[in-house]
C-alpha cells in the first residue's frame, strides 16, 4: 500500500521537474538546450543576451509556474476539504475575485517597484482573506452548500462591478495592464516577483504539516471533527489564513490564473485514489506544479512573440475536466 | 471546580477516583456516568432565549443502553447536543465522569463522549480501516502516527461490529448500513465512557435497525459502555433499551425502564392521540382506539394471536367470555382452517375478506 503511493509520487515528482525543465527550454526565442544547460548549471561562458534570458526572464517565470500551480492546487485542496464540496476552488467562490479587487486597485493607482509591490500582495491577500471570511460566516450559519455557492457567486459580481468603476476612471494604459493582467500570466515575472510569493508557500507548506490530521477529519465533516477533538476555531482560522495567503500571493503575482485550484486536487485525488492528507498534499502540490507548467508551455507554443492566454489555456483544459467531475460526483449521490 | 486540575496529564485517572467517591456516597452499585442538574436546554443568541425542556435531571449509569425517545419535535436533538457539549446549557450543569462538560476543552471530551450522527458522511477516497482509525486521533500526536496499543484497538473494534472483511474497501461504495456500523466502530475506537448516538438508524432499512441494535446491546454489556441513543422508533426502544427517557410535549423527561414507563401508563400519555394509541397488556400501538364487537379465538397460541391482530384491524377487540362472534382455529398438518359458524377457511385473508363483506353491525 504505502509503496505503491510513493511510486505515484515519484512519477509526480519526475513529471514536475520535467515540465519545469522543459518551460526553461521553451519560449518565443529558440535556445539550443545545451547552451540553456551549460547556463543553469555551470554558468559557462554563453552570450550575455542569452544568460539575460535564461535567468532573468525564463527561471523566474518557471518558478513561479512551479510555485504559483502549486499554491493554487494547496489553496484548493484546503478549501474543498473544508467546505466538503467538489466545486470549491479559489477562484470560484469569489476569494479570486476579493484578491484582484485588491490587486486593481495598487494596478491602477500606477504605485511601481518594491512599494508597489507589497502593496499589490498586501491588498490581494486582504481581499481573499474578505471574501473567504464572509463565506465562512455565511457557512457557519446557514449550514448549507448551495447558499454557500451562490453566495461565492455573487461576491464575485459584486466586487467585479467595483472594479469596473475603477476601470471607467483610470487612464488608458493602466487599463490595458490590468486586462493583460486579468488575463493571467507566469511570464514577465522577475526576482523581484518573488520575494513575497515563495517564503509564503514555504511557511504554509510548513504550517500544513500541522493541520494534517485536521483535515483527515474534517472529511468526515465539521460535526464529526469537532467530536473528535478538533479546535474549531483555530481550523477555520487556520483554514481562512492559509488559503488568502496562498490566494493572494499568487493572484498579485501572475493574476487570477483559474481552475488550476478547483481542477488538480480532483485530478490527484483520482490518481492516487487516497483522500489521506499525509499523501495527496504532496500529490495537490505536485499536480498543481505540472498543471501550471503544462499550462504555461501551452500558451507559449505558438512562438514568434506571441503567447496565448493563459486563463484561456486552463480553461480550455479545465473546463471540461471539472465537468467531468462534476457529473461523476452527481451520478455518485444519486 | 479548579480549572487548573484537569491541565493536568492524568485527566482519566482523576475522572476515575471522583466516580468511585460518587459511587460510594450513594452506596449504589451502579456509576453515573453522566448527570443532569437542574438543566434547561433550548438555543439562545444575543437576540433570543428559546428554551425546549426545563428543569431536567437525568443520570446516565455505567453500561446502560439508553434510548432518548419522544415525538417529532419534542428536543431530543437539542438535549444530546447539550449532553456531547455541542450546545451549552441554558442553566443548570452537566457532569461527565464528575467534570463539569463546560470546563472542559473539545480535545478532552473527546476521550471522554464520542459521537454518531444521523447523516452519513462523504469522505471521497477513505476505506473503512481509515476512517474507524481517525477514531484514534484524540490521543495521537499531529503526525496521527498509530501505536501497536492503536492498531490493536482498531483491529477489535472492526472485529466487534463485524467489519473485518470490509476493512480494506472504500466508504464510499459501502451500504448505508455498513457506512453506520463503520461510524461507529471509529466511535468505539474513541474508547470513551459515554457514546452519543442522534438517530443513527433512520437511514437504514429494518433489518439494519435491528442489527444496529443488537451491536449498541454488545458493546454496553460486552464492553461495559454507556450508549445514548436517540430514536423516534418506539417500537425498538421498548424491546432494547434498558433505560429509556421519554420526553412528552411540553418537553418534560421521564426516565425509567420502558416496562416500568409502559406499566405506568407514561408511554400511552406521550404518543397516544385521536386514533392511536399504546397497548399496556402487548406493548405495540393500535390505530383505531374504538373497538365495535367482542370476539373470542379459541385454539393454538400463535395462529389465535395473528388472527387477533388481524380481526383488530376490523376494530374487534378479543374477549374470552360474552363474545359476539367465536372462532374456532384447527391445526391440521402444517396448516390452519378457520372456522366460523358452518364457514371453513383456508387463510387469515379470506376469513377477513369474510367479514368485511357480510358482517355489518
Amino acid at each position: 500500500m504505502k509503496n505503491k503511493f510513493s511510486l505515484k509520487l515519484l512519477i509526480l515528482l519526475f513529471l514536475a521537474i520535467s515540465l519545469f525543465l522543459a518551460d526553461i527550454f521553451t519560449g518565443s526565442v529558440k535556445l539550443p538546450v545545451s547552451e540553456v544547460l551549460k547556463i543553469l548549471f555551470t554558468g559557462g561562458n554563453s552570450s550575455p543576451v542569452w544568460r539575460d534570458i535564461v535567468l532573468k526572464l525564463r527561471l523566474p517565470s518557471s518558478i513561479a509556474a512551479l510555485a504559483g500551480g502549486a499554491a493554487l492546487s494547496l489553496a484548493g485542496l484546503d478549501m474543498q476539504t473544508f467546505f466538503r464540496n467538489p466545486l470549491a476552488g479559489p477562484y470560484v467562490l469569489g476569494i479570486g475575485s476579493g484578491a484582484s479587487l485588491g490587486a486593481a486597485l495598487i494596478i491602477m493607482t500606477g504605485v511601481t517597484g518594491f512599494a508597489g509591490e507589497t502593496a499589490a500582495v498586501t491588498a490581494s491577500v486582504t481581499g481573499a482573506f474578505s471574501v473567504t471570511l464572509l463565506l465562512m460566516l455565511v457557512l457557519k450559519k446557514y449550514r448549507n452548500i448551495t447558499i454557500l455557492l451562490v453566495t461565492g457567486l455573487l461576491a464575485g459580481y459584486f466586487i467585479n462591478s467595483i472594479v469596473t468603476i475603477l476601470i471607467r476612471y483610470s487612464d488608458h494604459s493602466s487599463v490595458r495592464s490590468y486586462i493583460n493582467w486579468t488575463m493571467g500570466s507566469f511570464k514577465n515575472i522577475s526576482w523581484e516577483n518573488l520575494y513575497f510569493f515563495l517564503p509564503v508557500l514555504i511557511a504554509v507548506l510548513f504550517f500544513h504539516l500541522f493541520l494534517i490530521k485536521q483535515l483527515d477529519l474534517y472529511l468526515l465533516g465539521e460535526k464529526y471533527a469537532s467530536s473528535m477533538g478538533v479546535n474549531r476555531r483555530f481550523f477555520r482560522y487556520s483554514i481562512l489564513i492559509s488559503t488568502s495567503l496562498l490566494t493572494g500571493v499568487v493572484t498579485s503575482v501572475c493574476g487570477p490564473v483559474s481552475f488550476i485550484g478547483i481542477a488538480a486536487p480532483h485530478f490527484c485525488r483520482g490518481f492516487m485514489k487516497t483522500s489521506k492528507h499525509s499523501i495527496i498534499i504532496p500529490a495537490a502540490v505536485l499536480s498543481g506544479s505540472i498543471a501550471a507548467l503544462a499550462a504555461d508551455i501551452i500558451s507559449s507554443l505558438p512562438g514568434g512573440g506571441k503567447t496565448l492566454p493563459l486563463n484561456a489555456v486552463t480553461a480550455l483544459i479545465g473546463v471540461p475536466f471539472v465537468l467531468k467531475v462534476l457529473f461523476r460526483e452527481t451520478v455518485h449521490h444519486e | 471546580m479548579n480549572k487548573n486540575i484537569y491541565k493536568n496529564k492524568s485527566l482519566r485517572k482523576l475522572d476515575k477516583n471522583t466516580v468511585i467517591s460518587e459511587m460510594n456516597r450513594g452506596n449504589e452499585k451502579n456509576e453515573a456516568v453522566i448527570k443532569l442538574e437542574n438543566i434547561s436546554t433550548g438555543y439562545s443568541d444575543r437576540k433570543n432565549r428559546k428554551s425546549v425542556s426545563t428543569d431536567v435531571n437525568l443520570t446516565a449509569e455505567k453500561g446502560k443502553l439508553i434510548f432518548l425517545t419522544g415525538p417529532n419535535g419534542s428536543g431530543k436533538t437539542t438535549l444530546l447536543k447539550t449532553i456531547t457539549g455541542d450546545l451549552k446549557a441554558l442553566n443548570g450543569r452537566v457532569t461527565i465522569a464528575g467534570t463539569e462538560i463546560s470546563s472542559l476543552k473539545s480535545s478532552e471530551l473527546s476521550r471522554l463522549i464520542s459521537v454518531v450522527f444521523t447523516t452519513i458522511p462523504d469522505p471521497g477516497y477513505l476505506t473503512v480501516e481509515e476512517i474507524t482509525s481517525l477514531g484514534r486521533s484524540p490521543y495521537t500526536g499531529f503526525r496521527n502516527l498509530l501505536s501497536d496499543s492503536d492498531r490493536s484497538v482498531i483491529k477489535k473494534s472492526l472485529k466487534t461490529l463485524g467489519l473485518d472483511h470490509l476493512k480494506g474497501r472504500l466508504f464510499n461504495r459501502l451500504s448505508d448500513g455498513e457506512k453506520q456500523k463503520t461510524m461507529i466502530a471509529r466511535a468505539l475506537c474513541q474508547d470513551t465512557e459515554i457514546i452519543c448516538m442522534d438517530e443513527p438508524s433512520s437511514h437504514l432499512d429494518f433489518p439494519s435497525r435491528v442489527e444496529l441494535v443488537s451491536f449498541l446491546k454488545t458493546i454496553t454489556e460486552k464492553e461495559n459502555k454507556t450508549i445514548i441513543v436517540s430514536s423516534h422508533d418506539l417500537n425498538i426502544a421498548i424491546n432494547s433499551s434498558d433505560i429509556m427517557w421519554l420526553i412528552d410535549q411540553t418537553g418534560n423527561i421521564h426516565s425509567g425502564a420502558p416496562e416500568d414507563l409502559a406499566l405506568s401508563g407514561t408511554v400511552g400519555s406521550v404518543f397516544n392521540r385521536g386514533n392511536f394509541s399504546f397497548s399496556e397488556s402487548t406493548g405495540e400501538f393500535i390505530i383505531g382506539k374504538t373497538f365495535k364487537d367482542k370476539i373470542k379465538i379459541t385454539g393454538s397460541t400463535i395462529p389465535s394471536l395473528w388472527t387477533e391482530k388481524g380481526f383488530r384491524k376490523l376494530g374487534f377487540s378479543r374477549t374470552e367470555d360474552n363474545a359476539d362472534i367465536m372462532i374456532i382455529i384447527k391445526k391440521t398438518a402444517g396448516s390452519c382452517k378457520w372456522h366460523y359458524g358452518d364457514n371453513t377457511f383456508s387463510s387469515i385473508e379470506s376469513l377477513l375478506d369474510y367479514f368485511r363483506m357480510n358482517y355489518h353491525r
